[in-house]
């Protein structure tokens, strides 16, 4: 098959979950984007917390789908992927693509089926990293129940590691962790941000800062407004976003931090564009708030780490804090405040993550591809 | 590499028992002395008898600290929670992590940021050669191998998989690069581990006298058994020392003729004057590395071994030692007449051995250690 006949490539896609709308999702609505008539299998599918978009996808659940409470329970239900994406059979499929930051890479495929691994991280919990639910749990659980699991799943995810034929990570950072954790390579393509619908907005520095995310403790929005708490009045921060750590970010705030809560895609772009600076302590593993921001002209301030190092170039495009301290930031910001920064250069960097780009850069990793030539 | 020193973290598998793999772990902390050592378990009274110092060690035990130490039972009934307590530490403020492991600290988890290097005494001897263990262990009961099997079962699928963690491998000899390769599928080079030769070194002229030697404990594996019958069928004109004790002495000392002594256990000062003097060096067992037999060459004292394992990389056939290729009394004898034809050099067996002292042993082994982080930290780009 040659690759000018792509239309006729017979392709599947594959996601962990569909439960939460996020950044994951959004690249799995980009693939969706290519290849519309795809199915889309996945381990759940919660109709009610997905865009009505998806309603006219060809979903295909697992048999996770039915067991009972299991939105209630999903977490609990963990050692149940591995099995649930082992069902699926992609036997007349000539590529499948899975997007993953957990399970999905563990399908089976045969030889006459191609496997992408379009891998967000390698599962966060399992290699070292902290998650939102992990640190909600008490003792018993993870000190008691979770280590043996883990351990099981551990073993299962490097398992599975073997049975993608080409892996794409969406970052250095995350090729970083590919190549270390599963000693494979990894072609980078970084995910697809919608920059239009931020560059269309009138750029100009107002008189706040923003910061945008799910108010959850691992994105560390406390330093952020301790930074600010100790900058004073005449330093304004706007927080974007709703979570379950809110009600305890809000009793540190004083009167010149504001919480916006959720806001429509137009608001946010307008609140964007309109910032002196996005400021970002949370180590993403690449961070598509950031892209968003540039695009939106918005220098960014962020923790020098990680996806931020790809995104935000120092002095041009943004300022790094090294330290994830109080200190550190509101150093950093009071040094900002001091500098010029171009916001047209900002927009202009902000296309290397374009949507068009992300497909182009597919589309091509495709049709390098010896086995579908 | 940036300028400022590389914070470091040592691991080992357990500290319960002081044996080569302890003695190596001290010696890495006298080259990293800021480096803190995370192990499972550590029983401290237990060690401090033995010899062990712990002074100046900063020791992280896992959340399995609180358990009974008692290593005979610990090492069966422990079993399941070690892959638990290695993959349960964080090791994310340290540039390099170096594990010292026999059984399960190379799983411990690392991120880009941290190189991860594996000195490896053996990939686990329970897990990949598991007859010699039940071997060596007298047999295992059936109600015993119904709980043990399953477990080593699940640590096999583990151990594999946990061998993708270290970014580099040395393997303490010849023979366990060889089983990093065949097991693991993973590169691997040789880091001898240093012996303590000076302490044999003679200290002027020695006026060798007629008689062959053995040091070592008195353990079925080592086949002392077969030197024994040698010297018998070699008659009077030849004479053994056995120098040490243990659970077959008794065994020996019935099938010896007269010609065969045992000397039990002697001070250090008179063993080492023993082993200088003697003749030769008798070396039947079968050892990954094998320390004694270094010792040997130290006294300047060739030796007869038995050329399998770690021999191959510590004595040099023909020049400070002789081989015999079969583990038998007739093959034996056939070297030890063979060795009498010959005159071996004692300065030629000095200088081997100090091949393998401490200090050359931490001189070489922080150099590829730095080494490898510069190529890791080049790869992962942290320069």
């Amino acid at each position: 098959m040659t690759i000018d006949s792509k239309r006729r490539l017979k392709v599947a896609l594959v996601h962990d979950y569909l439960q939460w709308h996020g950044g994951a999702e959004r690249v799995l609505e980009s693939f969706h984007k290519i290849w519309p008539e795809a199915p889309v299998y996945t381990s759940v599918y919660n109709s009610e917390s997905m865009p009505e978009a998806y309603k006219s996808w060809d979903i295909r659940t697992s048999f996770m789908q039915r067991l009972p409470f299991w939105s209630k329970f999903l977490k609990h239900y963990s050692f149940l992927y591995p099995m649930a994406f082992e069902q699926f059979d992609f036997s007349g499929y000539d590529l499948v693509i899975s997007s993953s930051a957990g399970f999905a890479k563990g399908i089976i495929t045969r030889p006459g089926t191609v496997h992408v691994a379009y891998t967000h991280t390698p599962p966060r919990f399992q290699w070292g990293y902290e998650t939102t639910t992990r640190l909600k749990l008490n003792k018993f659980y993870t000190n008691i129940i979770l280590p043996p699991i883990d351990n099981y799943l551990r073993i299962w995810d490097q398992c599975a590691a073997k049975r993608v034929d080409y892996f794409v990570s969406n970052s250095r950072e995350v090729q970083k962790r590919i190549s270390k954790i599963y000693r494979r390579e990894s072609k980078i393509i970084f995910p697809p941000v919608n920059i239009s619908q931020f560059k269309k907005s009138e750029s100009k520095s107002g008189d706040y800062y923003v910061t945008i995310g799910r108010l959850e403790r691992y994105k560390n929005f406390d330093l952020i407004i301790e930074a600010f708490n100790s900058l004073g009045s005449g330093y304004k921060l706007k927080i974007i976003g709703g979570g379950s750590d809110e009600n305890y970010l809000r009793s540190l705030a004083k009167s010149n931090i504001e919480f916006m809560g959720r806001v429509s895609d137009e608001e946010l772009a307008n609140l964007l564009s309109n910032a002196k600076a996005f400021v970002y302590a949370a180590e993403e593993d690449f961070g598509i708030a950031m892209a968003e921001s540039l695009a939106a002209g918005t220098p960014v301030i962020a923790y020098k780490k990680a996806g931020a190092l790809e995104i935000v170039e120092e002095k041009k495009s943004g300022l790094f804090f090294d330290e994830l301290s109080v200190k550190s930031i509101s150093s950093t910001i009071t040094k900002f405040n001091s500098m010029k920064f171009d916001r047209d250069y900002c927009k202009k960097q902000s296309e290397k993550f374009s949507e068009e780009r992300f497909k182009g850069e597919v589309l091509d990793f495709i049709k390098e591809i010896k086995e579908l030539n | 590499m940036k300028n400022h020193k590389l914070k470091v973290a040592l691991v080992h598998d357990d500290l319960i028992q002081y044996g080569g793999a302890e003695r190596v772990l001290e010696i890495m902390h006298e080259i990293w002395p800021d480096a803190p050592i995370y192990t499972s378990m550590y029983d401290r009274e237990g060690m401090l008898i033995k010899g062990w110092n712990d002074d100046g060690m900063e020791i992280r035990t896992s959340r399995f600290q609180f358990l009974p130490k008692k290593s005979k039972f610990g090492n069966k009934f422990y079993l399941p929670i070690f892959p638990l307590a290695f993959e349960s530490f964080d090791f994310s403020e340290y540039d390099l992590v170096i594990s010292s492991s026999t059984r399960f600290a190379h799983g411990i988890i690392t991120r880009p940021g941290t190189c991860h290097i594996c000195y490896c005494n053996s990939p686990a001897r329970f897990l990949w050669m598991y007859s010699d263990y039940e071997k060596g262990h007298g047999g295992i009961k059936s109600w015993q191998k119904l709980f043990l099997l399953p477990i080593l079962h699940w640590q096999r699928i583990w151990d594999q998989q946990a061998s993708l963690r270290p970014d580099f491998y040395f393997g303490n000899s010849s023979i366990i690069v060889k089983r990093i390769n065949k097991l693991y599928k993973r590169e691997a080079e040789v880091m001898f581990p240093p012996a303590d030769v000076e302490k044999f070194f003679p200290k002027g002229w020695v006026k060798k006298k007629d008689y062959y030697v053995i040091v070592g404990r008195m353990a079925g594996h080592k086949r002392y058994d077969i030197a024994v019958e040698a010297f018998n069928k070699l008659g009077s004109e030849y004479e053994l020392r056995l120098i040490g004790s243990g659970d077959k002495l008794e065994e020996l000392k019935a099938m010896a003729k007269e010609n065969v002594k045992f000397l039990g256990y002697v001070s250090n000062e008179e063993r080492e004057r023993q082993v200088q003097e003697a003749k030769g060096f008798i070396y039947t067992q079968f050892e990954d590395f094998g320390i004694t037999a270094v010792e040997g060459n130290a006294a300047g004292t060739p030796v007869i071994a038995y050329g399998e394992g770690g021999v191959l990389d510590t004595i040099v056939d023909g020049k400070t030692g002789v081989y015999f290729e079969e583990q038998t009394a007739e093959s034996l004898i056939e070297a030890i007449k063979k060795f009498e034809t010959m005159s071996l050099s004692p300065k030629e067996c000095i200088d081997n051995a100090k091949r393998f002292n401490k200090e050359s042993f931490k001189n070489k082994l922080k150099d590829r250690v730095e080494e490898m982080v510069r190529e890791y930290r080049d790869k992962y780009d942290m320069n």
